[in-house]
């Protein structure tokens, strides 16, 4: 009996259980607490509210959305489709922008070196809500629209935002390019799945074919590219970036970057001076031993770092909410949790919407970094 | 090993001393400024950006800007007015704190300081420096937030640099243990164990601190039985303190996945037990390896916790917009963002030289 307890494996079964036992009564105690609190303040349980009408404007969406119609659940997507989109452009702009810094750091011009030094240093140690303020007094700083700046009549900058030519077609070409990119993505995932020839094939016609489509679509529906145009007191046609969202993108890209920036010439650095050495002795230009020698290699060990930079990025479009932006937090977690007074359910919703997204960001990742890593055989 | 070490060293010393001459000189100048015709255009825009942007900067800030005076018409409208900032540097510095008190926050301050080169020193022994981690939050809460000794400062007479402070560095080092127990919690042979640390972490990390703080505020009084209520002071940094242990809980686990599993076999060949090996072989070692990494995270988190403003909670940056909207000098939030972001600047990028300064030694030392 006694020598139960020297037993090792009862001893990790016990511990474990104690530490199961705890948490569940831990859940128990706060669930019997949150219903007895919310059964006393009248608020209603459930997933229902998801279908209830939203009732509250959202100031940017991609999608239509009508506050008076439209439910709960619309405007989750909504929210949601700002976060994607914001953050495939602010991720964009980070790469961009910390390769850019990351060379211009490394360059032998002292003085574009020490330019990069100084703004890195700078951005990177001042808290991102400062950089969204000051973006944010400059976006709303810009002139109006009577004056707004003009990129050769096309594209457009007030302080209403920026303006861009759009392309306008029918609802149905939009949902062949929107399939056909799907299909793109889901062949160029499962391509190393399929072992056989033949199977891989038809998954390239298949796209090939909805690419098609999609084009034929879009000619036969007829597109047009409508520009901006200055009418009355704003612009009419073409698609609006406003000056939260563009706040909101440059101010995070900027920080990203210059944290990314980091990430990359850490792992520049990090390659081998033999490589440029033996590239040189082989009569490579500069330029192409960047290209061919040194980025693949660096890539190596820029992916796994910089996929928290990413993951950092769709989650700083919570902080559009300071300035008026709304993506997930802002919606389903701000002005349906106030209106509905049902914050269990619409946090449990904001966490797992944000979880989902950067799974699937790090899982993206993931793919990139085994296509980058040295393959040994 | 140490004599090769010295001489190696002292053979480095007397290496000859070459004077420069100007023609060296001139010939790095070439190599690093003109050396081919895009790098010489490229060094003369970056010259001409610099020379006409400059002086204009430092006139806004300095040349021309207003330093005394008592209302807004003594101010340039072309430059800095740093009336409004002088005049409520003390607002700034100590918050609503009361004035025969501050010197309580004086003292903090300088037991906060005194920890950077105390607790990341390598010559102190270990014990002393964690009796310091384990301490520090405990006597800044008795100081600044009173109850035990001293008189109790309420939540809303904590604000400016002190809340900064307070928030920062006691979440700094409360999260510590924490991280250490997930870390060890993610990496244990027991699998419920390590299947609770390893969802907590990955939970914690997706997710925007946001939307944490945000529940600390709205939520938690619906999961506490009713009539209780928590400080709100309490409930943020109870956020700050969970939330960024998830982060250093994934430095520390690198850092004890970097020790060479020899040693810890040879630790329980020798009879040491999980608790032994891990308290006096591993921890010792990672904690030392994960000392650069935990600086930048603990400058993440000094930035963080701006995040507190959205909340209610005037910090530094609460402090200074709540001056612009005085109807005297409402609108001047620039010299206020301005102020806010080299003070940040100052500590963060002083707090990150030392880090990396103490990750060259900690490279130096291993052999």
């Amino acid at each position: 009996m006694w020598q139960l307890l020297y037993n090792r494996k009862v001893i990790d079964l016990a511990v474990q259980l104690l530490m199961l036992i705890v948490i569940v009564s831990m859940v128990f105690y706060f669930a019997i607490n949150a219903a007895e609190n919310m059964g006393a303040a009248g608020i209603t349980t459930g997933f229902e509210f998801l279908f209830d009408k939203a009732g509250y404007d959202i100031s940017y969406s991609l999608l239509d959305y009508d506050p008076r119609t439209d439910s709960n659940l619309d405007a989750w997507l909504v929210g949601s489709v700002n976060t994607v989109v914001f953050a495939i452009l602010a991720i964009i702009l980070t790469t961009a922008m910390s390769l850019l810094l990351a060379l211009m750091r490394l360059s032998s011009n002292w003085l574009l070196s020490g330019l990069a030094y100084t703004l890195v240093e700078y951005v990177r140690n001042v808290p991102i809500l400062i950089h969204i303020f000051v973006w944010y007094a400059a976006a709303l700083a810009l002139p109006s629209v009577k004056q707004a700046i003009s990129f050769g009549e096309v594209v457009f900058l007030s302080n209403r935002g920026l303006m861009l030519p759009s392309l306008e077609c029918n609802y149905l070409a939009w949902e062949s390019v929107s399939l056909a990119a799907m299909l793109c993505l889901g062949g160029w995932l499962v391509r190393v799945k399929l072992s056989s020839k033949i199977w891989r094939l038809a998954a390239y016609f298949m796209v090939l074919v909805a690419a098609f489509a999609s084009i034929e679509m879009i000619s036969i529906t007829g597109a047009v590219i409508v520009y901006p145009e200055l009418r009355g007191f704003n612009f009419q046609g073409g698609m609006v970036l406003p000056p939260e969202f563009l706040t909101l993108l440059i101010a995070v890209s900027s920080y990203s970057a210059a944290h990314g920036s980091e990430v990359v010439r850490g792992s520049i650095l990090a390659v081998s001076k033999g490589q440029t050495e033996a590239a040189q002795a082989m009569g490579a230009s500069t330029h192409l031993i960047m290209r061919k020698v040194i980025i693949p290699q660096a890539l190596r060990s820029i992916i796994p770092p910089m996929t928290s930079v990413y993951i950092n990025v769709t989650k700083a479009a919570a902080l559009g909410s300071v300035i008026g932006f709304m993506d997930i937090m802002g919606t389903i977690g701000g002005s349906s949790l106030n209106i509905t007074g049902q914050a269990i359910e619409c946090i449990m919703i904001v966490m797992v919407t944000y979880t989902v997204l950067n799974l699937c960001l790090a899982f993206l990742m993931g793919r990139l970094n085994r296509n980058v890593q040295l393959k040994e055989r | 090993m140490i004599t090769q070490i010295t001489a190696v060293a002292s053979t480095q010393a007397k290496r000859p001393v070459v004077r420069k001459s100007a023609r060296d000189y001139l010939y790095i100048i070439r190599r690093n400024l003109f050396n081919s015709p895009v790098d010489t255009i490229v060094t003369l825009a970056i010259s001409a950006l610099l020379i006409t942007y400059i002086p204009l900067i430092l006139d806004w800030l300095y040349f021309s800007a207003v330093f005394s005076g008592a209302t807004r018409a003594a101010c340039n409208p072309s430059a800095a007015c740093w009336i409004p900032i002088i005049n409520f540097m003390d607002y700034y510095i100590y918050g609503p704190f009361p004035i025969d008190q501050r010197w309580r926050v004086d003292t903090s301050f300088v037991l906060g300081l005194l920890a950077f080169p105390l607790l990341f020193s390598q010559r102190m022994p270990q014990k002393i420096i964690l009796m310091y981690i384990f301490l520090l939050p405990l006597v800044l809460w008795a100081l600044l937030k009173g109850g035990v000794f001293l008189s109790d400062i309420s939540t809303t007479a904590l604000g400016g640099m002190t809340l900064t402070f307070f928030l920062g560095i006691i979440a700094m080092c409360l999260s510590l243990p924490v991280a250490i127990i997930l870390a060890l919690g993610r990496r244990s042979r027991l699998p419920i164990i390590r299947w609770v640390c390893s969802g907590y972490i990955e939970l914690v990390r997706a997710v925007p601190v946001l939307t944490f703080l945000f529940m600390a505020s709205l939520m938690l009084q619906l999961f506490l039985p009713g009539g209780v209520t928590i400080d709100v002071l309490f409930r943020i940094l109870f956020v700050l303190v969970f939330v960024s242990a998830a982060y250093k809980a994934e430095i520390i686990r690198g850092a004890i996945q970097a020790i060479p599993s020899g040693q810890i076999e040879a630790s329980y060949a020798m009879g040491c037990g999980y608790w032994k090996t891990m308290a006096y072989i591993v921890m010792p070692q990672a904690l030392r390896n994960s000392v650069p990494a935990l600086i930048t995270n603990f400058i993440g988190l000094f930035k963080e916790t701006t995040l507190v403003m959205i909340l209610g909670l005037l910090e530094v940056m609460g402090v200074v917009r709540a001056t612009f909207e005085n109807a005297e000098w409402i609108g001047m939030h620039v010299e206020g963002m301005v102020l806010v972001s080299f003070f940040f600047f100052a500590i963060c990028f002083s707090i990150a030289q030392y880090g990396a300064h103490l990750e060259r030694r900690i490279k130096r030392t291993k052999y």
